[in-house]
């Protein structure tokens, strides 16, 4: 099973490693389309496009992943007939996005046996909670997935990896990730992996920005940097349209 | 479809259906001096705002839309500034309370509890007894009610209230009343705002119009006049506290809210105050109804993010 790349320096190694690999003299090229991508004010999420040259007659596993973070969360249970926040847990080592499209249903859904690829992948990586049995954590890992996944956050796409065309020599492939609205600035990891009898021939990675810019990169250190100034300045912008909307609407009639 | 990015949120949301969320919310604040955020808070949560930033920058809407409002009801007259101050100084007090009650909840690990049954059971209660009044009163019950208890002893509530000392009159109003009335409703009602992190208009509505005595135009116009400063409060400490504030949102919403607050402080004055009443009731005791689903309906996800209710 090939480790996954979380920061830059370690990336740097593992293209140096790679390049090393038996089988490092397949086809390769990688391109992802936008590399940079700028929350705006208008920023609605955003089509990445991921294309590569893998070697012929592989299966393709291209996955697009986020820095890994520890968050907090709260579990809900029932007491009595009631539903409630019923305790604390943490979630370790889980990255801040993750989609994943493949040529092969078989291997997302962790068919190979390897669950290197898809959730499973996560299972083997990241840890919810202190404690508690496997059976308890597979649940919370379940419901973790699903609140990650109503988000936009974490997808599976086993259909995803379109063949563009292909030869004795190499496939062309193409996959599409629609970046969620919630997405947050930093590095994403892009690694497209060719898999072959449950091997891996050939992998690749590349990375891609998601920076905030303009107002909203205003706005938000601002709101973090001088939060007062920025709190009244909120009354007072409140204050303003509030009355200039009441002028507005009631300034010709002059009642009482 | 125009998407626009929150930068406190985190996310974007179309500016169409912010609009017409904050003019209808405004709507209800204009009609019925209700600030609206027990309404507005549950629908951001609804289209994926993050709960803590949706209830402080709801505040910072409110703010806005009781400036509008108000100012509607002052040009009618419809303000009385010293009930206003009276309720408002309680409130500060309660409010400052409430906090520090929340903040020992929070410590033994039930402030959501108790918040979402405190919940239920105000909304309950007052749309419950609204609905009910308005009802008989619509009905042509009231005027046999109070020819009724004209004949009988005065009530418990009444003589206490007029044991009182320092007995003042509220000429706005058209009641006498002791200040340590409205100071003390006033910090009942901060109290319960604070620990269910609303404006309190919906528990101040009633208590001015059954406690007070309040007709009820008066009570629409200093209802908004007293959220306006508890919501200036509340934003500015949730943008130097929690950084919650999302100013974005806040000005789509109050672009929809302060026409619809300006919609329905017109429309209060063509409906009867009955009709008004039995409105608002319906409306909390939907809500109510909604939240006590939530409470009894398994969630459709087992998880949260901390922070949110």
């Amino acid at each position: 099973m090939v480790p996954r790349v979380r920061s830059f320096p370690r990336a740097v190694l593992w293209v140096v490693f790679l390049v090393g690999l038996p089988g490092a003299g397949w086809p390769s090229q990688l391109e992802v389309a936008p590399r940079r991508v700028e929350i705006g004010a208008f920023f609605g999420g955003k089509e990445v496009v991921v294309s590569a040259e893998i070697p012929p007659l592989a299966d393709a596993v291209v996955e697009l992943v986020g820095e890994d973070v520890a968050e907090a969360l709260v579990r809900k249970g029932r007491i009595g007939p009631l539903w409630m926040n019923v305790g604390e847990i943490v979630a370790q080592g889980f990255p801040t996005l993750y989609m994943v499209a493949s040529t092969s249903s078989f291997l997302l859904a962790g068919g190979d046996g390897s669950g290197s690829w898809g959730y499973g992948k996560l299972r083997e990586q990241a840890r919810l909670g202190e404690s508690g049995g496997m059976e308890e954590s597979d649940s919370m890992l379940q419901e973790f997935i699903k609140l990650k996944e109503t988000q936009g956050l974490y997808k599976l796409l086993p259909a995803g990896v379109e063949l563009v065309s292909g030869d004795e020599t190499a496939q062309s492939i193409r996959a599409r990730f629609p970046l969620p609205r919630c997405i947050r600035p930093g590095t994403y990891t892009v690694s497209v992996s060719a898999i072959r009898g449950g091997e891996v021939l050939q992998r690749q990675q590349t990375w891609i920005e998601v920076e905030m810019t303009g107002f909203p990169r205003f706005l938000r250190s601002l709101a973090e940097d001088y939060p007062m100034v920025y709190g009244i300045m909120a009354v007072v912008a409140a204050m303003l349209a509030g009355y200039g909307l009441g002028w507005l609407f009631g300034g010709g009639r002059g009642s009482h | 479809m125009l998407e626009i990015y929150l930068p406190i949120a985190g996310t974007s949301a179309d500016a169409g259906l912010l609009m017409g969320m904050g003019a209808l919310v405004g709507l209800l604040s204009g009609l019925f001096g209700v600030g609206g955020g027990f309404l507005m808070t549950p629908l951001l949560i609804m289209i994926g705002i993050p709960p803590t930033v949706a209830a402080a920058s709801d505040s910072n809407q409110i703010v806005a839309a009781s400036t509008s409002g108000t100012y509607a009801h002052y040009r009618m007259g419809n303000v009385d500034f010293k009930m206003g101050v009276l309720l408002l100084i309680g409130g500060l007090i309660g409010g400052t309370a409430g906090v520090q009650v929340i903040r020992w909840l929070r410590g033994m690990g039930n402030a959501d509890f108790v918040i979402k049954i405190t919940y239920v059971a105000m909304l309950g209660w007052i749309g419950s007894y609204m609905f009910i009044e308005s009802l008989q009163s619509m009905r042509g019950h009231r005027a046999r009610a109070e020819e009724g208890s004209q004949a009988k002893r005065p009530s418990f509530y009444s003589r206490m209230v007029r044991a009182l000392p320092w007995q003042m009159a509220f000429e706005k109003s058209g009641v006498k009343a002791s200040p340590f009335l409205p100071l003390g409703l006033g910090c009942i009602v901060g109290l319960l705002a604070a620990i269910m992190g609303v404006g309190g208009g919906f528990i101040m509505v009633p208590i001015m119009v059954y406690l007070l005595r309040m007709p009820m135009h008066v009570v629409v116009g200093t209802s908004l006049f007293q959220i306006l400063f508890t919501c200036i409060n509340v934003t500015i400490m949730q943008a130097i506290s929690n950084k919650t504030v999302d100013v974005v949102l806040a000005l789509i919403l109050l672009l929809g809210s302060s026409i619809g607050a300006q919609v329905g402080a017109r429309l209060s004055r063509r409906i009867k105050a009955d009709q008004l009443k039995i409105m608002l009731a319906s409306i909390v005791l939907l809500v109510m109804i909604q939240m006590l689903l939530s409470l009894v309906l398994p969630p459709k996800v087992l998880l949260g993010y901390k922070g949110g209710h």
